[in-house]
């Protein structure tokens, strides 16, 4: 169980470090894009204090600028003008026309806060008058930067948002693909031993690989799976086993008890006792047999033989075996084949075990209908099936255990007054064999009295 | 029990030994004419004995069996029983099979049954019909001989197709009909309206035997 525990805590850790992987790499990302940004902008205080240095009054009294200055005017497409106390331009550089005029005290207010005429503007009072710098309009969100404290390109702007968009979608589908993964591989490990639960509960064997994380569940399950399946056959072979210890004290009693049948000498009530007790003993070795066979099959230890069986005669062997066995005249048995074509009915399968379901089925009308009846065997021919049906004009049943039998159900109400099975292994054993051919039983009422017991032999079996 | 079983039924000498070796010394002395053995024995099995009555004799051997399962059959046929009865098993069913045994190993002279018209000299595989004698073909001989075997008893109309055309049987129908017509022609008064070889409707043909 340990590595079992330590398989969901590496999950479990896994997840974190998808979790803390995910988290540095945004912390990176916004750092490594912060330090660019800081390429790109310019404190505006700063900006303007250094034009505002470069800026000075000579000796007749004429404003000049440097060449650093103007070349950082230039750079970025800027204006610049200085401003008289009373409002007059004393000073411009590359101001636009529109601009050149006086401007009052309110103007001067509105524009040192906002913009002038849409540029975005930074103003430095000087000695001798009021240094403006306009810079070129910013398009992004229609607004410029450049009235915060800091000074942005407006092109890396542009690259920031579709890069902050970029990164958002990337961050999902990074997370997407990393819990993803890591779920794959719990569901790789999980998933052959949600099969073999499957598989166990079904009956049928398994055979886990007891490898890697989970091998301690596999292992678990191998054995379980084992311990059922050793179970199953441990049981059918005790059946088996006891049926074959059966079988030489049941010859034994029905040995003595059919000679004292015979034996003149002996006084009639002896003579009928003794017939009874061979008949019970008869039904007795029946029963045995159905049991092991009915256990046999349901473990698969029963070989299935497949050959070429031709179903009409088959009929004919299973009627005729009945007819010769001196039946009492109160039952009649008959085989209808007149729906049938020219077409000899094959059928790949195995002839002893369908002789013993028809066997079956007929001995189940004769037992219960002990005042006799007539059965009929029909055989049919359709595109996907053989149907042979087995009915009888006798008492029938009652819908509800028509129901139980079609679902497989075999009842204690099936066990009658007297203490006898009627539906017991016979039937189970009708439909073990049924289902083995890859057919079906179905029972339905007859028309007009008695059941009909139909069974489906697929042509071609998957 | 099965010494009492025979002996009721009529078998003059029915010797029984309790264990393989025993039977081993019973027989040297006098071979019967027939062995009836079990599978399960203390001490040496049936089979082994089956083996060892071999290397001296023919003799006809049936082995009893609480087995049923085909292995355990063949494993019998290839060491040469003659057959072969699972247990329990009725004595009337032992019997039978007893019986059948011994008529075929030790055929009886002049096999000889008498139909309603006519007698029918197996040995011979003729017809004796007023006096004259009517020769029968292999094939008819052979649907005959079936029918004769289980005379009485309902013989299907493939166990009769396999007995007359082999191996290779199914789809012979319309054969087999035209060897019972001409078997009937044979032995019937009218072999439209037949007493001794009659027809069971959809199942096959029966032998009357007088």
């Amino acid at each position: 169980m340990n590595s079992t525990k330590r398989f969901f805590s590496k999950y479990l850790l896994s997840s974190m470090g998808i979790l803390l992987f995910f988290l540095t790499m945004n912390v990176v990302f916004v750092i490594g894009f912060l330090s660019i940004m800081q390429k790109h902008t310019i404190d505006s205080e700063q900006e303007i204090q250094e034009i505002a240095d470069g800026i000075s009054l000579d000796e007749q009294g004429k404003i000049c600028a440097d060449e650093k200055t103007l070349e950082l005017l230039a750079d970025k497409g800027s204006w610049a003008m200085v401003l008289r106390e009373d409002g007059e331009i004393i000073w411009d550089y590359k101001l636009p026309d529109k601009l050149r005029k006086k401007y009052s005290v309110s103007d001067v207010a509105k524009f040192s806060r906002w913009y002038l005429e849409d540029y975005p503007v930074l103003a430095e009072a000087l000695p001798y008058g009021l240094l403006v710098v306009g810079y070129q309009p910013d398009e992004v969100f229609g607004i410029s930067m450049v009235k915060l404290y800091y000074v942005t390109d407006a092109g890396f702007i542009r690259v920031a948002i579709g890069g902050a968009v970029l990164l958002m979608v990337m961050n999902i589908l990074l997370v997407i693909f990393l819990f993803w993964n890591n779920t794959r591989k719990v569901e790789r490990a999980v998933w052959p031993i949600l099969h073999g639960i499957d598989d166990i509960s079904h009956a049928r064997e398994i055979a886990l690989p007891e490898v890697g994380e989970l091998a301690s569940v596999n292992r678990e399950l191998n054995r379980a799976g084992e311990y059922i399946q050793k179970k199953d056959k441990a049981r059918a072979e005790w059946i088996n086993g006891v049926s074959h210890d059966v079988r030489t004290p049941l010859s034994v009693i029905l040995g003595y008890a059919g000679e004292m049948e015979e034996d003149e000498l002996l006084p009639p009530e002896t003579r009928r006792q003794a017939e009874i007790i061979s008949s019970q003993a008869q039904k007795l070795k029946k029963l045995i047999a159905d049991l092991n066979l009915a256990s046999r099959l349901e473990y698969a230890m029963q070989p299935l033989k497949s050959e070429k069986i031709d179903l009409l005669e088959l009929g004919r062997q299973v009627v005729a075996d009945l007819l010769n066995s001196d039946l009492d005249e109160n039952y009649k048995i008959e085989l209808d084949s007149h729906i049938l074509g020219q077409q000899i009915p094959f059928f790949q399968g195995d002839m002893a075990l369908l002789k013993r379901l028809f066997v079956n089925l007929i001995q189940n009308s004769i037992s219960h209908n002990p005042n006799g009846c007539d059965i009929k065997l029909l055989l049919k021919d359709t595109k996907e099936d053989y149907i042979y049906s087995v009915s009888d004009n006798g008492i029938g049943i009652s819908e509800e255990k028509r129901k139980q039998l079609n679902q497989g159900i075999v009842s204690e109400s099936n066990y009658q007054e007297n203490g006898e099975t009627a539906h017991g292994f016979g039937l189970k054993l009708v439909r073990q064999i049924a289902e083995a051919h890859g057919g079906k039983v179905c029972f339905r009422e007859n028309v007009p009295k008695g059941l009909c017991v139909e069974i489906f032999l697929p042509k071609i079996r998957n | 029990m099965l010494k009492s079983i025979f002996e009721r039924a009529g078998y003059l000498q029915v010797m029984t030994a309790s264990s393989g070796e025993e039977a081993i010394k019973l027989i040297s002395g006098k071979m019967p004419d027939m062995i009836i053995t079990d599978v399960m024995m203390p001490g040496m099995d049936g089979f082994e004995l089956l083996q060892e009555i071999r290397e001296i004799s023919k003799v006809p051997v049936l082995m009893l069996t609480a087995k049923g399962e085909a292995e355990d059959r063949f494993a019998g046929f290839e060491l040469g029983a003659d057959d072969y009865l699972v247990k329990p098993f009725l004595p009337k069913e032992l019997l039978l099979r007893v019986e059948a045994i011994l008529k075929r190993v030790y055929p009886e002279e002049n096999r000889q049954i008498e139909l309603e018209y006519v007698m029918v000299d197996l040995d011979k595989a003729e017809v004796i019909r007023e006096g004259k004698s009517i020769s029968l073909t292999a094939k008819e001989y052979g649907i005959l001989l079936k029918l004769a075997e289980n005379a009485g008893r309902i013989v299907t109309i493939g166990a009769l197709c396999q007995n007359a055309c082999g191996e290779i049987w199914q789809g012979y129908e319309t054969t087999l009909m035209t060897h019972i017509r001409h078997l009937r022609e044979k032995i019937e008064k009218d072999p439209s309206a037949p007493v001794s070889l009659v027809t069971v409707k959809g199942l096959g043909y029966k032998l009357i035997v007088k």
